[in-house]
């Protein structure tokens, strides 16, 4: 529960923002000029502010909308991605923004029009291309686990219903998906869940659902008739890791059906040095950051030839269910290799 | 010396500090130029008034012991209409109204008031809105930030005068007065500060590192291993065996290391459980 709110001058009057704060009867509310002077003061620690974070509510000026790095690519054509909001609900140790942001605060950008707007001029500018232009949300938050709270897919889901040469895909661990189960299905989004064996997620995703029910969640989704995607991102190296993802893999595929997964991703642990080195201050005493990891050209991954033996024996159990041309497996190694 | 963690309160005022001094029944220290009494796991300074003797006495107790600390200033303010003895914990302070803010981060429990604080340089009898005054805190929230994490740093503040009762009924006595019933929440909310601090992480000393001939970058690396090891649980008696019979440091950071790569992480394990390179 949160019980504190920052709230922006520019925002106080903005229909979202009330109906946000109608939801923290209790919490007081602290008016500021801009975010910054909460959610990037000096001498803060995300350790700490994580054990009880407070709300802030912000107008996101400049640009809202970005390109995505190459290597997130799933098939598709341009490709960018967009958060209404910094930092998750969920407490998930891996988590880069761990290591990028020095706040746990929650900062949720309320001006959802102007990223709408963005993103409808964006896609006009592709409006001529092959393929539809990705837009992807949940980079630096979980896309539905706060729906309650932020109306977020409730709002920009229908937005694309109006822009068909775009597709949006939602990155979530979240069972919130009332919204979606609400209406009618879109083509153009795509539902990308981030899935962990259960003893990964319950060690490393603290907060998060479980493994069964997220399955029940995309069960339900790809049941209504949404698109749905499934990301093994980050792999966790571990004794045993071979079993435990084979017996995730096999609950995954065995409860949904494969044909109808728009992909699936693979990936290993990874982080750019910097984020690494803020993480293990934070967390020195966690296995994650201190088994099997080596740096090359400024990110810290799995050293290679461990690397590739666990994806490739992970992405091995995923032909058993889904086609080559679903799969992308994120090498560390070739990603660095393919940077300009 | 002990490194269990320490609540250091700062006062301007020995009346302000007074009732603390007598609940916990603090012992004044002979430490010099400030006062500065002491309890189990408490310390308390008198820093005088103004910024210049706050952020001289915040780097001063600093400086006497690494222990890891909270910080709470706590003290009087003037406050256009809040009611002379109101207690709150302060939610933003700056040094002038267009000044740039510092909002202290509000992660330990407080279920009570909060306010804003200016931070003026001198005794002032005119109260702006929405806003106490005070002359101490800008400087305790700048001062004690370089030595914990502002989580940990928090102002206090009891209500002294309002534009009814102005600052003329204000003594030493009547100071106290009005801090007293005080001293329970702060003490409680103390204590919900101090649960915040993070256990400590320390590697099990199996190595003579300052012994040892070698470059400095080869101990850092030798360093590193341990506490590698350390986190995967790994024990000390295990790491000595590695390291037995070796004298050349390399040798010892290359053993170190293929032990590191060769532990994969047991999941679900408690301290002392993990797995040797099976890689699956």
């Amino acid at each position: 529960m949160v019980d504190t709110l920052y709230i922006e001058q520019a925002v106080l009057e903005l229909e979202t923002t009330a109906a946000v704060v109608s939801r923290y009867p209790k919490a007081r509310q602290i008016v500021i000029d801009r975010y910054g002077e909460v959610f990037n003061s000096h001498a803060q620690n995300f350790r700490t502010q994580k054990q009880n974070p407070s709300l802030i509510l912000a107008e996101k000026q400049n640009a809202k909308v970005m390109p995505a790095p190459a290597q997130y690519e799933t098939g598709g054509g341009a490709h960018y991605y967009f958060s209404h909001m910094l930092n998750c609900v969920y407490d998930c140790r891996y988590c880069f923004l761990q290591g990028m942001l020095r706040s746990a605060n929650y900062l949720l950008f309320v001006n959802y029009q102007s990223f709408i707007e963005e993103i409808k001029s964006i896609a006009a500018r592709h409006v001529d291309d092959e393929k539809p232009v990705w837009f992807f949300s949940g980079y630096d938050c979980d896309s539905l686990a706060y729906e309650p709270v932020t109306r977020f897919a409730e709002t920009f889901v229908p937005a694309f219903e109006d822009i068909p040469n775009a597709v949006l895909e939602l990155r979530t661990k979240s069972t919130q998906v009332r919204s979606l189960l609400a209406r009618e299905p879109i083509n153009n989004v795509v539902v990308a869940y981030s899935l962990s064996p259960e003893p990964v997620a319950a060690e490393l995703e603290q907060g998060a659902p479980t493994l069964a029910k997220r399955l029940d969640a995309l069960k339900k989704l790809q049941d209504h008739g949404w698109r749905i995607g499934i990301r093994f991102d980050p792999v966790v190296w571990h004794a045993g890791y071979d079993q435990t993802y084979a017996q995730a893999i096999d609950s995954v595929f065995t409860k949904l059906d494969p044909e109808r997964i728009d992909s699936v991703t693979l990936g290993g642990f990874r982080l750019p040095k910097g984020f690494f080195k803020t993480m293990l201050k934070l967390y020195p005493e966690h296995w994650l950051f201190n088994a099997g990891l080596s740096e090359q050209a400024g990110l810290v991954s799995y050293q290679p030839q461990l690397e590739r033996e666990v994806l490739d024996a992970v992405a091995a159990q995923c032909r058993r269910f889904v086609s080559p041309d679903k799969l992308f497996v994120y090498y560390s190694d070739e990603a660095q290799q393919s940077q300009p | 010396m002990s490194h269990a963690p320490v609540v250091t309160m700062v006062f301007a005022l020995t009346c302000e500090a007074r009732p603390w001094i007598d609940a916990l029944k603090l012992k004044k220290s002979d430490a010099r130029p400030f006062d500065l009494y002491t309890g189990d796991s408490i310390e308390v300074v008198i820093s005088g008034i103004g910024s210049e003797s706050m952020a001289t006495a915040v780097g001063w107790i600093a400086g006497r012991s690494p222990r890891p600390r909270v910080w709470l200033n706590v003290g009087t303010a003037g406050h256009a209409t809040r009611e002379l003895g109101e207690l709150f914990l302060v939610h933003g302070c700056a040094a002038s109204e267009s000044g740039r803010a510092h909002y202290p981060p509000l992660v330990a429990a407080w279920t009570g008031s909060t306010d804003a604080l200016l931070c003026v340089d001198h005794v002032s009898d005119q109260y702006p809105g929405g806003a106490a005054v005070d002359m101490e805190s800008m400087a305790f929230f700048n001062a004690a930030m370089r030595f914990s994490n502002s989580e940990l740093v928090q102002s206090m503040k009891v209500v002294s005068d309002n534009e009814q009762s102005g600052v003329e009924h204000l003594n030493s006595k009547r100071i106290t007065e009005l801090m007293q019933p005080h001293v329970d929440a702060v003490m409680r909310y103390a204590a919900n500060l101090l649960s915040l601090v993070p256990a400590s992480f320390s590697v099990t000393t199996v190595l003579d590192l300052e012994s040892l001939r070698a470059s400095h970058s080869i101990k850092q690396q030798i360093q590193r291993a341990l506490h590698q090891l350390a986190a995967l649980d790994v024990d000390a008696e295990r790491v000595s065996d590695v390291l037995q019979d070796q004298t050349n440091a390399r040798d010892m950071l290359t053993r170190l290391q293929a032990l590191v790569s060769n532990t994969a992480p047991m999941l679900g394990s408690t301290k002392g459980v993990v797995k040797e390179a099976t890689n699956g």
